[in-house]
Parts: C-alpha cells; structure tokens; sequence
C-alpha cells in the first residue's frame, strides 16, 4: 500500500519535473518577459469586452470593461457591476466619470492635479530578471479560455511576487494574483468572461449621463503642472531595496495650500512605491503605518533644512518593512 | 480558552490582527466570560505601561457588545473608541477595486471620504490609521526629540487622514499613469464605496 502511494507520489513528481522541463525556457517559443511585454500589447491594442472580479483582499468589486483603438485612439468604458453605478469612459488621455451625487470619487477628480509624471520610465520586462524570478508553471482554463501560468516570484523579501494566466490565443491576462512571501494572496483579478475581437458598438463609449447622475473629468498623460522654477530635489532615500531606482521626481505645489511637496517614485521595474516629503510646522500624529489590501503608506517625522521638522510618507505595494525602511533612511542632502 | 484566541488576542493588542481576526476575536471575547477577563487585564497592562509616558488612559470601559453592536451599525464611534480600537491596522471607508488594462494608463482614483466619521461608517473597517512601531533606535536624534514626536495615544487627525488618503491617491496615480503597466497589467481604479 505504502509502495504504491510512493510510486504515485514518484510519477506525479516526475511529470511536474517533466512539465517544469518543458517550460523553463520558453513556451511555445516565447520566454516569460516576452509574454509579458506581449500582455502589454494586446491589452493597448485588441479590441475587447469582458467582465472582471478584482479582490482586494477586503473586498470584491465586478466591473465590466469594453475597450477598442478607433484610428489609432483607444477607447475604454469601465462600468462597476455592483454597489454605486459609476462608469468611467477614456478616449485617449480625456477621462470622464459618471457617477451619482455625493460620489466620493467627485471630490477626488476635482482635487487631484493631472499626470504628474511624463510616461519616461519603462523597462523591459527582460532587464526584471536580477530581482524577479520567471517561470512557465503549464496550462490552465480561465474565463473558458486556455491559460498558460506564468509566475513572476521575486528573489528577496522586499517586494511581492506575481502569478499570472495568460490568454495563450490573444496574449490578454486572464487572472492574476498578487503574493507575499507566504504565499498570500493579497489581491485577485479574474475575467469571467471575455470577448476578444467581436464587433463592438463604439456608441457605448458615448457619454450618456442618466438623470441624476453627474459626470466629472479628468485629463490623464503628460500634461503635469509644471516643476517648481529653480526645483531640485534634494531629498533622497539613502537605503533602497535591490533592483529599485529612482523612476521619477517631482515637486508641487499643492492645489490646496502653498505648501511644496516633493515626490520620489522608485521602482524595481515592476513595483512600485512613491517618497512623499512635505514640511510639516505643526506635529500632528507623525508616525503611522497603514495597510489596505496590498498597499502600505509609512510616516515618519524628520528634521529638514532650517531645522524644520518634515513628513515622509512612502506608499507603495511593497511589505511593510520594506517601506519602513525606506522611510527611516531618507534624508535632506545638504549642498 | 484556547490558545489561538489568546494569540489573536495578544496581536489585536499589539496591532498585529486584521479585521477579520479583530471581528472573530470581538464576537468570541463576548461569548466567553474568561476572554472577557483577559481581555480587560490586556487593557488594563497597556494603560499602565503607557500611563508614565501618555498620561492616563486607564482600561476601557466600553462594554465589547456595545463595541461590536457600533460597528456593525455602522455608527460612528467616539473617538475614545475610535482609539481603542484602533489596533485593526486597515484603512477606513471600503474601497473598491477596479482594474484597467495597464498598458492603458488610466487615472486611479481612489475615492475618499473626507470625513472621519463617514469614514468610520464604512462599517467595514475600524480605524484608518495607527500609530507605527517605527524601531525607535533606527531614527535620528532629531526624530527621538520628544517634542518633535506627537503622543502614539492621540488618534490621528482628520488631517492626517485626508493626507494619508491623498498620498495614496497621488501614489496609485503615479503607479497607472507612468509605471509603463508594469507587471500589474491592471492598474487598481480604486474608488471608496461611499456607503
């Protein structure tokens, strides 16, 4: 009885080497970086329509997407299937939100500044590969659609790994998750259904406010305001996790108030987390770490130029120590 | 009482548990009458370790039925019990995922409720933020200042709420509009369910 339960455990054993054999370079004749570069393409270039579930790790949203490039522009309607009715319709970088009154994402299209980053920083997913392990793990069905798993597991404890389904006919994700160094999942995408390719009415792209609804844009892209005159940054993290480097840095003014907030972006290619330094005169609860789902902000208090005491907050999908360290290590570099 | 209620416990105190931990652990503690004791010891060690360096809090007195009963009526807590319970390391208001193709860099909004209270009633969460266990021995001499470090008692403001929220905003934002997708083909258009 034992021997066959070893036998079995031997045979299975032996095809998951067999099948881990197989996929370890490539699959059907294109590596892991190059599925991913391709998932890119298909989802900025194919005309598609589906429906999703992304799972936080606190809670499920349903929303519909159908997407379409028209001469060259893409087009793209998000519909929420559940709770609040809000839409939000792309043409290109203009993006319009239909939502009901009292929408608390109102107050947040009418507050947050446009792009603040110039799309610069782009790096093969093949350069990824100092941090992030890739390999094929077989084929799977998702969305009635065949899968080819790909995870993407990093080599350390400062980031998160990635497992991913890709549509082995289009290229599209099919499902995703993202892990923690237990194996947690912490967030979950998945089509349940996906049309790829089918006619699609552009009309449902048309801006149809229904009767009580409100409708507020936003215009996406490059079109940041400008950098502070004579800006430099002048603040840094001096600790980094591997494989991170500064993607981009900005200083603003906030639309609000006058104050100037200086913003750090680091990424490791494919995580990211943002430096957020601004004076802070009056103390106000300094020191906090916040969680939701698979995003953590870390404050701390420093003392900056003219012994002004400043506020770094980092935010990013990063563990938590790995924030927190960053936060204690950056400084005011005095010239 | 068994000992893994004791852990999720002893990490509800050390703001270790998450909500749903804290949810379980509050319906259990209600139910079990030696919980309930050790529970309030927890507290009330707490208060005394923090009385020399905060003032006094001494142990709560609010009953965990009427803690409990609040929170699922989604009714706003005061702010004495907005602290104690503030141990549940996760973010107020609930907020729903979206997804977009990455490649397609989409605005991510996170939607906010600006309002401690309408954020409290969420129901879904219990506290926003909370004061971190930042490696006191790691920081500067500047941050080990005491007048420069707020109380970890004091509940965090309004303000640094809508701060955190904004930073957040501003983060998810710089991830979809630059982050060339990364690996994260579908950028989060994260929007707090208001109600």
């Amino acid at each position: 009885m034992k021997l066959a339960l070893y036998r079995a455990l031997l045979m299975v054993l032996a095809i998951a080497l067999g099948s881990a054999t197989a996929y370890a370079e490539e699959f059907r004749g294109r590596t892991p970086g190059e599925w991913l570069d391709g998932m890119n393409v298909a989802f900025a270039e194919l005309d598609y329509d589906g429906v999703f579930s992304y799972y936080t790790g606190i809670e499920l949203s349903t929303l519909r997407v159908t997407h379409v490039v028209q001469d060259g522009v893409q087009r793209e309607r998000l519909v929420h299937l559940n709770g609040e009715p809000r839409e939000i319709i792309r043409h290109g970088d203009e993006v319009a939100c239909i939502l009901q009154p009292g929408d608390s994402m109102l107050e947040l299209a009418s507050s947050i500044p446009s792009g603040p980053f110039a799309r610069a920083f782009t790096r093969s997913f093949d350069e990824i590969g100092d941090v992030y392990t890739m390999a094929f793990h077989g084929l799977d069905r998702v969305a009635n659609r065949e899968a080819v798993r790909l995870a993407v597991m990093p080599q350390d404890g400062d980031r998160y790994g990635y497992r991913l389904w890709i549509d082995t006919a289009t290229g599209l994700l099919l499902r995703s998750e993202l892990v923690d160094g237990n194996s947690a999942r912490l967030e979950i995408f998945q089509f349940a259904t996906l049309d790829v390719g089918g006619p699609i009415d552009v009309a449902v792209f048309d801006l149809r406010v229904g009767e009580g609804s409100v409708i507020s844009h936003l215009t996406l892209g490059p079109h940041a305001q400008p950098r502070l005159e004579g800006g430099e940054m002048r603040w840094e993290a001096t600790w980094l996790p591997a494989g991170f480097a500064m993607a981009s840095w900005d200083i603003r003014r906030t639309p609000s108030n006058l104050k100037s907030i200086n913003t750090l972006m680091y990424s490791d290619g494919l995580a990211a987390f943002s430096v957020f330094i601004e004076a802070m005169p009056l103390a106000g609860a300094g020191e906090m770490v916040s969680r939701y789902g698979a995003t953590v902000a870390v404050t701390n208090l420093i003392m900056g130029p003219d012994d002004e005491r400043h506020l770094v907050t980092v935010v990013g999908e990063v563990p938590t120590e790995t924030a927190r360290r960053v936060a204690l290590s950056v400084r005011y570099a005095s010239r | 009482m068994s000992d893994k209620l004791k852990e999720f416990l002893s990490a509800a105190m050390d703001d270790e548990a998450d909500e749903f931990e804290l949810r379980r652990l509050l319906d259990e503690v209600s139910e079990d009458q030696s919980l309930h004791a050790v529970w309030q010891r927890y507290h009330l060690v707490r208060g005394v370790l923090q009385q020399g360096r905060f003032g006094s809090r001494a142990a709560p007195a609010h009953s965990i039925d009427s803690l409990w009963r609040r929170i699922d009526a989604g009714e706003g807590l005061d702010e004495q019990v907005a602290a104690e319970v503030r141990s549940a390391p996760s973010w107020v208001g609930r907020m729903a995922g979206a997804a977009v193709a990455a490649t397609v860099a989409l605005a991510i909004v996170l939607g906010f409720n600006l309002s401690e209270q309408d954020a409290l009633e969420g129901g879904n969460l219990l506290a926003d933020i909370q004061p971190s266990t930042l490696d006191q021995r790691t920081l500067g001499a500047d941050v080990q200042n005491a007048a420069v470090r707020p109380a970890l008692d004091e509940f965090p403001s309004r303000v640094d709420m809508q701060r955190m929220r904004a930073y957040m905003l501003h983060h998810a934002q710089h991830t979809s509009m630059y982050h060339q997708p990364g690996i994260v083909p579908f950028v989060k258009v994260a929007a707090f369910q208001s109600r």
